[in-house]
């Protein structure tokens, strides 16, 4: 998960609803698994210091996401690596990179679908990874 | 908002609404977590509305990071 969709989760917005389903569907569905990088709680953070959210609040929402079933993939060296490559040849984020990077190095490992994404950055990513946007996600759906 | 919030139910402070909004999202621990993150949703925007949206939120984040 690609963390703008996890900023959604503490927000009242278009997909947000969808959102809650989709965690949902992590928390209770054995077949379902979401992981996301251990970068990705600290630019929830600051996104919600963006957007005004005091620290009290914003120490309740890291907690609050800590209680679901999310696992946080740690920031290796072979990822910063592989990072450092993605960088090299695309005019990308450097965060964007971080993410793309570490789905890359679990994604056949952890028989990951894609990375789950907003709108704006699933142009970005598609190039690199597979990328879902919120729409295409079915959580009510059995999966077998 | 947060100070209307403070003038309309009586709270001595903006901390006070705060730490009251956390008293609140403490005693829904019990709710299913599909609830919890609903409350947390009206707290979030009870105590500090605003209109930015997710994806706005971390670009700005994103570019921050590359202009430091």
């Amino acid at each position: 998960m690609e963390p703008s969709v996890l900023v959604k989760l503490f927000k009242r917005e278009h997909d947000s609803e969808k959102m809650l389903d989709i965690m949902e569907a992590i928390n209770t569905k054995p077949q379902w698994f979401g992981c996301t990088s251990a970068w990705s709680a600290l630019e929830v953070a600051r996104a919600l210091r963006k957007d005004g959210k005091p620290r009290e609040l914003i120490e309740l929402n890291l907690k609050e996401l800590r209680r679901h079933k999310i696992s946080y993939l740690d920031v290796t060296r072979a990822i910063l690596r592989r990072s450092e490559r993605i960088i090299a040849t695309r005019s990308i984020y450097t965060s964007d990179a971080l993410h793309a990077a570490t789905f890359q190095s679990v994604s056949r490992r952890k028989s990951l679908d894609g990375m789950l994404s907003d709108d704006r950055h699933y142009d970005r990513l598609k190039g690199m990874v597979k990328v879902l946007a919120i729409e295409e996600i079915s959580p009510h759906a059995e999966i077998s | 908002m947060l100070e209307r919030l403070t003038r309309e139910y009586g709270f001595i402070s903006k901390s006070e609404a705060i730490r009251s909004a956390v008293r609140l999202y403490l005693n829904l621990l019990e709710l299913g977590p599909k609830d919890r993150l609903r409350m947390l949703q009206l707290i979030n925007e009870m105590i500090a509305p605003s209109a930015k949206q997710s994806s706005a939120l971390i670009e700005e984040t994103h570019r921050e990071d590359d202009e430091l």
